[in-house]
């Protein structure tokens, strides 16, 4: 298999393995780090899909090398630009996620879903 | 200052946010002048900007003048003008109403700024998601304005720590897909900005990658906008989260999801002149029947006032996307006036919910007798905004049904009609059996013995003033955007923009 091919084609099954795996842990599991973990799974997956768009073969990181002044030379910067906010928002919402964990392990003492769900009822 | 309104409005309510607990800790005492302050002087930036899009057209501003694909681009225009004046609106009226909803001892204090920042937070994202130029800051803003949506849900209790975090996890999820779709849309066009890529993707719509971006930008919104069948987070996170935060989440944080909906369907992906999104919209039109119906038909099972409210939500959000599935002048003028006219009455509604858990320590239907003699502020603000919810005229509820009936007459969706029809019969049969457990049944004295007599009330007046201003600025809103709703028609829905065609 040469580069050539993994990178236009095998990558993107990976990637999309990782993200629907992702999503089925994500309803398969009850506990809910679990859950939390698969969402995470998810996310990156997205990361590292809108970073192999901007990937170049050969290509040179997006910082101006003197005398190189062929665009196409180098790696797309935007997605990569893209990506570091994207980073971001996934830092905050497993920020927040795991503080909401915090809470729910004081109060209901357990973090299994369905345990709490049938509780709720109550 | 007047050329930089556009980026004001993000601004102002974000620049808030970070600074309130500065002021907090320092003056504690200005706190509440200054947060108002603020909220006021955005509400002012949002109808000057409203005033601009009337007199002069769209409004698209460079931040730091970089020309669209390399810098960001925000539009002002008559739909997310709405969407502006409609949050900035609420915001003042909320933080209004929110002031003497924390205790006033240290840890409700403490609570009621973290409510405020987080609330001004959410501001900031919405109005953001409603500006936006370009698909990626629309990202951004709609994580933001997540984001904190999740906190302040989180702050009502145990329960509601646990309906934040399921919703969290859904509402990241419907935001991986919406990314995925950006990415897919960016990989085949190479831009992110929406104007260019109304002229790019057109040609480009057969492919199967722009599909799947359609479909996957799709399920992100309509996961947030919560609509049926992805409506699961939406009952427990908005029974549980404290009242202020959710007056404004069931309001104007839906209320910009829906228009992302239009937004891409009409400004990105070209409207009922593609085949392919024409397909999406009549999909979009039969899920949002669908939601309408499930809806009513759950609030009518609940017994529980906020747990009605919260089903009650998912079927008046669902008006929106059928008006702008309809995709007819006057089916857009509905959901624009439903934008408006639905903040405020489930606004007030939410705003009423919590007066009685303060005065008559029930949410629950079958004790509110004799509220109507208890509370009569709260009870005629009430009976207007549920009229509202009805549709009977002179409330703002009806000239919306009015016209998407009409929009739907016009394009030929005859069941589009019948589902109007009945889903205000089906508002009717909820709503008219709270106002007569509040207006017509008399408290029963003493009849489970174990009960406390009557509906158990608070000493004092019905409730303090700030409350009260807020619901009666809002049934007075309700009225007035139902009075003036031809003119609302005439000078500023008739200007929203069917890009790709309408029908």
């Amino acid at each position: 298999m040469t580069m050539a091919v993994f990178f236009s084609y095998v990558i993107f099954w990976l990637i999309a393995l990782l993200y629907v795996s992702g999503f089925f842990g994500m309803m398969e599991h009850h506990h809910l780090v679990k859950k939390l973990m698969a969402m995470n799974l998810m996310q990156t997956a997205v990361i590292l899909f809108f970073l192999v768009l901007g990937q170049k073969i050969g290509g040179v990181t997006p910082i101006a090398v003197p005398g190189l002044t062929d665009p196409d030379a180098y790696v797309n910067p935007l997605p990569q630009a893209l990506m570091l906010t994207a980073i971001v928002v996934n830092l905050s919402t497993t920020g927040t996620a795991l503080a909401f964990l915090i809470v729910i392990k004081k109060h209901w003492n357990t973090l299994d879903e369905s345990e709490i769900m049938r509780r709720m009822d109550k | 200052m007047m050329a930089h309104i556009p980026v004001l409005l993000v601004l102002v309510p974000l620049l808030t946010a970070l600074a309130l607990p500065a002021v907090n800790w320092m003056m504690p005492r200005l706190t509440q002048i200054f947060l108002k302050s603020a909220l006021l002087f955005n509400l002012a930036l949002a109808v000057l900007a409203m005033r601009h899009v009337v007199t002069e057209g769209p409004w698209h501003y460079w931040l730091g003048n970089w020309a669209p694909p390399f810098g960001i681009e925000f539009v002002v225009d008559a739909m997310s003008g709405t969407v502006v004046l409609v949050t900035a609106g609420m915001a003042f009226v909320i933080a209004l109403y929110a002031r003497p909803f924390f205790k006033m001892d240290e840890a409700g204090l403490q609570a009621r700024t973290l409510f405020y920042v987080l609330f001004t937070l959410m501001v900031t994202g919405v109005i953001g998601v409603a500006v936006a130029g370009d698909i990626f800051t629309l990202y951004v803003f709609i994580e933001i304005a997540s984001i904190s949506s999740y906190g302040l849900v989180a702050m009502g209790g145990r329960r509601a720590a646990f309906a934040a975090f399921r919703y969290l996890i859904l509402g990241t999820v419907a935001a991986t897909f919406y990314l995925l779709g950006t990415g897919l849309i960016f990989a085949m066009t190479g831009t992110l900005n929406m104007a260019q890529l109304s002229t790019l993707l057109p040609p480009m719509m057969g492919s199967p990658a722009i599909l799947a971006a359609l479909c996957f930008v799709m399920l992100g919104l309509g996961t947030k906008t919560a609509m049926v069948p992805l409506h699961a987070w939406l009952p427990d996170a908005h029974t549980y989260g404290p009242t202020p935060a959710i007056a404004f989440l069931a309001t104007a944080l839906l209320k910009a999801f829906a228009y992302g909906i239009y937004r891409f369907l009409y400004q990105v992906f070209g409207g009922h002149g593609q085949p392919v999104t024409a397909m999406a919209l009549q999909i979009l039109g039969w899920l949002a029947a669908a939601g309408i119906l499930y809806g009513s038909v759950m609030a009518i099972a609940q017994k529980d006032f906020r747990r009605m409210l919260a089903y009650s939500t998912i079927a008046q959000i669902s008006y929106i996307p059928l008006g702008i599935a309809i995709g007819t002048p006057a089916a857009l003028a509905g959901a624009a006036l439903q934008m408006i006219s639905h903040s405020m009455s489930k606004g007030c509604l939410f705003m009423i919910k919590s007066g009685m858990h303060l005065k008559l320590h029930t949410t629950q239907i079958s004790e509110l007798r004799g509220m109507s003699v208890v509370m009569p502020f709260s009870s005629l603000a009430l009976t207007i905004s549920a009229f509202s919810m009805i549709g009977l005229p002179p409330t703002s509820g009806f000239f919306v049904k009015w016209q998407l009936v009409r929009g739907a007459a016009e394009a030929g969706f005859g069941w589009m009609m019948a589902v109007l029809v009945l889903s205000g019969l089906l508002n009717a049969v909820y709503f008219f059996r709270i106002l007569e457990n509040v207006f017509i049944r008399k408290p029963e004295p003493d009849v489970h013995s174990d009960q406390s007599h009557g509906p158990m009330t608070s000493a004092g007046p019905e409730l303090p003033l700030p409350m009260l201003a807020a619901m009666m600025i809002l049934a007075a809103g309700i009225l007035a955007a139902g009075v003036g709703s031809g003119w609302l028609t005439e000078h500023i829905f008739s200007l929203i923009s069917l890009a790709g065609g309408g029908l």
